[in-house]
């Protein structure tokens, strides 16, 4: 195996809640080989911000993580204080979050929180002004120096997206974390910026995890990637393994509702019957049963175990033990 | 921003233009004869058309509506009918004692109570931020007038820590600036409490939204996220509210110029209207009109300077 600059293991969230508990990641396990692009996908509200959120440390006040070790480089981010994990953001690791156009903030300049966030840079303010003005040049925006005293409201989404790129890139992280980057963007947008990662990430050399919803993408752009339901991992493996052999229900059935995938003509499209299950109060067994149409005796009773189907591909389903 | 500052001044003066002539039409067109009114019950009607005439109120409507309007772009406001000097002395004579009242009573609010609201809005539930609440609230509800008479009795009659009565000697500053402590904490207590309340809520929002999250991903350090990225925007209502609310801090003013003896525009209007001084109401309610008009407009300029969507908005 590759060296990991991040590795994941039983990390298990919980959002305290009027109702009660609300396990929002249970036991997930991920790994980010070094120049990797990992992708991480799954139907809203499986958990896959509170996954990034956890990794930076930038839970909302009522999240606890009940357990679990984020190991990054070499030491265990939960385990740093305030001051070391801020020393960590921007600089080792990075975001681009989901919408572009309330991701910057609009009453400061795009030259200002460039700057802002060169901070500990010792350079003077000419210095850092041309490197933003470098960054801009280098995600495709044309005339920047002109462009840079304006604010948020006057870029296009795409344009905006591309500048959170280039300030994500601003102290060459060892890891990039997009939040579905493409998702408040319209498809050809989509397509730039997916083009413009992958540039970027072979430039920088940097990992990058990946999140998503739209399977085309994260076969464009990943390595590997990790599938995710109601908090859980349920499929991981590379790109091939995952979309030419899908093990897990779920993952069969995202790729069939998945609208590029779909060869003959239909009126309908076709959907995965259900919801969510409510994470509160879980009950044991399968997380996945109550949707599944193959559900056996065995999943209402025990959580199905990992299962390596190959040394790089693994589910969680009773089928494949069964 | 110079488009902006143009235009918005512009529309400023159009107001008070509007706002005049609509004050002007409401007043001819109440029933009562003005001049009948200045001089009481028993005029005789040969006092009366004497009085018409000097007040300009026997000619034909538009030309005293003209007459008016003349008179005023040259800075005319027509005579006092009792003493017989110029308005616009008196009102300009009467101004700075509410202006310095309204304006350190605004500075005293925000310097109290925009802290107050951010050290709240970021211990929210805390015990401190729950008694601040309770505060705040109190102050908000309790009237101008009220806190000035208990300011009174307690800190000028029985503790005898401030003057009582008048806006202290000309050219004496300390004196002045004594005079000014009660009347300013009086009406600006409310505004303690309201500016609290707001800061908070909107700071409590603002800290929410998903760039302050990007702020933090970026390891800025929280004193750089709170009060250059969330206090830049969670100022901005306060702005607007503090603009509006100088009209209201006018009429607070007034009856606090009043517990106080203080001299004052809104003495002056209290004045004119016992004494059915018709020129001189005119003169003050037109003033205080182009003060409310003027912080309104300052209150958009600011944001504007603040915040770059409105400044492209216009
Ligand atoms: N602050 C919070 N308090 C309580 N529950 C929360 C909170 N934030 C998220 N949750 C819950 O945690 C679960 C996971 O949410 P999360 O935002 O991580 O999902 P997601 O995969 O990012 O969804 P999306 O694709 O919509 O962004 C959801 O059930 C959500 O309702
Ligand atoms: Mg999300």
């Amino acid at each position: 195996m590759k060296d990991s600059v991040l590795t994941i293991r039983n990390l298990s969230v919980d959002y305290q809640i009027e109702a009660g508990r609300l396990q929002a990641l249970r036991q997930v396990n991920i790994d980010v080989e070094k120049g990797a692009i990992v992708g991480v996908v799954g139907e809203s509200g499986c958990g896959k911000s509170t996954l990034i959120s956890s990794i930076i440390r930038l839970l909302p006040q009522n999240a606890i993580i009940r357990d679990g070790t984020v190991e990054f480089e070499g030491s265990n981010l939960l385990d740093l204080n305030d001051e070391e994990i801020r020393a960590m953001r921007g600089t080792k690791i990075s975001v681009v979050f989901q919408d572009p156009m309330t991701s910057l903030n609009p009453v400061l300049s795009i030259q200002q929180q460039m700057m802002h966030i060169q901070y500990r840079d010792q350079n003077s303010r000419s210095e850092k002004l041309n490197k933003s003005l470098a960054l801009l040049e280098s995600v495709g925006i044309a005339d920047p120096r002109t462009r840079i005293s304006q604010f948020p409201h006057e870029y296009s989404g795409g344009m905006l997206q591309r500048i959170s790129i280039a300030m994500a890139l601003q102290a060459q992280p060892s890891l990039l974390i997009a939040d579905e980057p493409t998702t408040a963007l319209d498809a050809t947008l989509e397509v730039q910026i997916i083009h413009l990662l992958k540039d970027i990430q072979s430039k920088v050399g940097c990992s990058v995890l990946f999140i998503s919803h739209h399977l085309g993408v994260i076969a464009e752009l990943c390595d590997s990637v990790v599938v995710m339901y109601a908090g859980e991992v349920v499929e991981h493996g590379t790109v091939r393994d995952v979309f030419h052999n899908p093990a897990h229900p779920y993952t069969r059935k995202l790729l069939e509702c998945d609208p590029a995938g779909i060869q003959t003509k239909t009126r309908m499209l076709p959907v995965i019957p259900g919801e969510i299950p409510n994470l509160v109060n879980l009950s044991d067994g399968c997380i996945f049963r109550s949707r599944c149409q193959s559900a056996l005796p065995i999943c209402e009773m025990h959580v199905p175990r990992k299962h390596e189907i190959t040394s790089t591909h693994s589910a969680k389903c009773h089928q494949l033990t069964a | 921003m110079l488009p902006y500052i143009l235009k918005r001044v512009g529309l400023g003066i159009i107001i008070v233009l509007l706002a005049v002539a609509l004050l002007f039409c409401m007043i001819h067109l109440i029933p009562g004869d003005p001049a009948r009114i200045v001089l009481g019950p028993r005029a005789t009607p040969e006092l009366i058309a004497a009085m018409s005439a000097r007040l300009g109120l026997d000619l034909p409507f538009p030309v005293q509506i003209m007459r008016f309007f003349t008179n005023l772009l040259r800075g005319d406001l027509g005579m006092d009918v009792i003493t017989n000097r110029p308005v616009v002395e008196i009102v300009i004579g009467q101004l700075p004692y509410t202006l310095w009242l309204i304006f350190c009573a605004i500075i005293f609010a925000g310097l109290i109570g925009i802290p107050l609201g951010c050290y709240s809005a970021l211990h929210r539930n805390t015990l401190f931020d729950r008694i601040s609440g309770v505060i705040s609230v109190s102050f908000i509800t309790t009237p101008a007038f009220v806190v000035a008479l208990y300011a009174l009795l307690i800190f000028a009659v029985a503790l005898q820590w401030f003057p009582s009565v008048g806006a202290g000697d000309r050219g004496d500053w300390l004196d002045q600036a004594m005079h000014l402590v009660l009347p300013v904490f009086s009406i600006g207590l409310a505004w303690v409490g309201y500016l609290a309340r707001l800061v908070r809520a909107s700071m409590l929002e603002v800290m929410e939204e998903s760039h302050i999250r990007t702020a933090r991903a970026f390891g800025l350090s929280e004193r750089r996220v709170i009060y250059h990225y969330a206090l830049k925007l969670a100022i901005l209502p306060t702005v607007s509210v503090i603009g509006v609310g100088m009209g209201y801090l006018l009429s607070a003013a007034l009856l606090t110029e009043i517990v106080f003896s203080r001299p004052g525009i809104g003495k002056l209007i209290y004045d004119s209207v016992i004494t059915r001084n018709y020129p001189v109401v005119m003169g003050s309610v037109l003033v205080s009109t182009i003060l409310f008009v003027a912080s309104t407009t300052m209150s958009d300029l600011v944001n504007a300077w603040l915040d770059p969507r409105t400044r492209s908005n216009l």
